[in-house]
């Protein structure tokens, strides 16, 4: 009598193919399996249908062929399936293969009309951050393009600044929403006309506050600063590489003075490799207690960004993405979602290097929020919608998109696809 | 890991997210149940703060 097995994959298991490559990633132990023959390909095809649910019945004759029987060992080897004998059940055994649904996916709503999607769209807001101002006397170089690639200050030509009203209107509408986070930025906010007003404002509402100001912004602007309630308000410090150290080591005294050391968090703009060092040296000396680096892409700086930023495979699975993770990157971008920016010209964006999607004083949040959801332009926009990701079996195991890939204007800051 | 690679920068954003949400007295959490007969699993998020009301989110 012939001898037959199930062979089953983990549902932990999650499974890519894309133009005839196949990818096994166990989310648990962050371990894959890159298969490109095409009898395993095809295997994993019919593994991964509905019909199968991840089990399929393998013959004497198929444990015999040598491609086939390396395989599953390395699949067992990663513990991400196994083979049992056929003779211990009675049937074929089953398993819930995960398949990503979200309840209430607005494709699906928007079926049912516009007021059926926005029954409780303000839900999806999480953060809002607004330009107030863009007036600056500063020279960085990172001030033209920076806040389009990280949230980052930016001045204009002609002064602009937003309607005091207007502001407290739209984060007025935002209170019954799921808002975490509004983020005030400038220009210099402390050039803000209606500075006080807007401090005054804010110090009552209820939703946690960050102002972000560049550090040369901060000097002599100990009373604006003792204005602001401290109850959930946090500080982001912008400081541009080169360091001016004395500078800044004035500012980090400003703010401890205040009490404000623990809810500061400095944020170091770089546009090359050594100003790594440079910087660590920099927040090492100052004791700062809470520091970043944001890269900047100047245009001329490709291979810093190739070296250091693009990613690898080691290092995708490194962060070993749990199927959570690839779920919610399939249907949405994890990292703009929820997210609204208004710039100083009143101009309302899901992001900023997108098409606006309303104006400040004319259209409400509720209407923009919608209109985002509506064309999903930014906050559902993930690796499979672009290339060419879409065609790479790791675009979800990938970081979502982010700014930086309209400032390289390329999607694939990796060395994974040519 | 290199500290500044874009896998590294994404996930500490993404953390930042997640703490940020917690911090704004929002309670998320993920809800995974199996809907028979299509075997599909939802991927909810749930607002307990909103008595269990079922979100989509990041």
């Amino acid at each position: 009598m012939k001898k037959s097995s199930w062979f089953y994959l983990d549902p932990y298991v999650h499974i890519a193919i894309k133009q005839g490559h196949a990818l096994v990633y166990n989310t648990l132990t962050g371990q894959a399996l890159e298969e490109d023959s095409p009898v395993i390909v095809d295997l994993i095809k019919k593994l991964n249908t509905k019909k199968h649910l991840l089990v399929v019945e393998l013959g004497e004759e198929e444990l015999n062929n040598p491609e086939i029987a390396a395989f599953v060992g390395r699949v067992r080897s990663h513990f991400s399936g196994d083979l049992i004998d056929k003779s211990y059940s009675g049937g074929k055994p089953l398993l819930m293969r995960p398949q990503v649904k979200v309840q209430k996916d607005v494709e699906e709503l928007k079926k049912g009309g516009e007021g059926y999607v926005g029954e409780e769209i303000m839900n999806y807001l999480t953060e809002i951050s607004l330009y107030i101002d863009n007036s600056c006397t500063g020279e960085c170089s990172s001030c033209a393009g920076g806040y389009r690639q990280f949230l980052s200050c930016t001045r204009g030509h002609t002064p602009e600044e937003l309607e005091i009203e207007d502001i407290k209107r739209f984060l007025n509408e935002a209170q019954g929403s799921s808002l975490f986070k509004v983020t005030i930025l400038g220009g210099d906010i402390f050039a803000y006309s209606k500075f006080t007003e807007l401090v005054g404002y804010l110090n009552k509402y209820s939703k946690p506050k960050t102002f972000h100001s560049h550090y040369l912004h901060l000097e002599g602007r100990e009373e604006e600063i003792g204005q602001i309630d401290r109850a959930f308000t946090s500080f982001s410090i912008q400081v541009d590489v080169p360091v001016k150290e004395d500078r800044l080591a004035g500012v980090a005294a400003m703010l401890a003075r205040l009490g404000l050391s623990q809810d500061a968090h400095y944020l170091f703009v770089i546009q090359k490799e050594e100003e790594i060092d440079e910087v660590e040296a920099v927040a090492s000396r100052l004791k700062l207690a809470q520091f970043t680096f944001k890269p900047f892409y100047n245009g001329n700086n490709l291979a810093f960004f190739k070296d250091n930023i693009f990613v690898n495979k080691a290092e995708l699975l490194l962060l070993k993405p749990s199927l959570k993770q690839i779920f919610s990157r399939m249907k949405l971008n994890p990292l703009s979602f929820g997210k609204i920016t208004v710039l100083s010209n009143r101009g309302i964006y899901a992001n900023v290097n997108a098409k606006k999607i309303g104006v400040l004083g004319r259209d409400s949040l509720y209407d923009v929020v919608l209109r985002e959801m509506f064309t999903g332009g930014s906050w559902r926009r993930s690796r499979e919608r672009v290339s060419p990701c879409k065609s790479c079996v790791y675009c979800y195991l990938c970081p979502p998109l982010t700014g930086y890939e309209y400032s390289l204007k390329r999607n694939n800051l990796c060395n994974l696809v040519d | 890991m290199r500290k500044l690679s874009l896998a590294n920068l994404a996930q500490n954003e993404l953390q930042k997210n997640e703490a940020n949400k917690v911090k704004g007295g929002a309670c998320f959490c993920t809800c995974i149940c199996t809907c028979p007969p299509d075997y599909k699993i939802d991927l909810r998020i749930a607002d307990k703060s909103e008595g269990g009301q079922f979100i989509m989110a990041g």
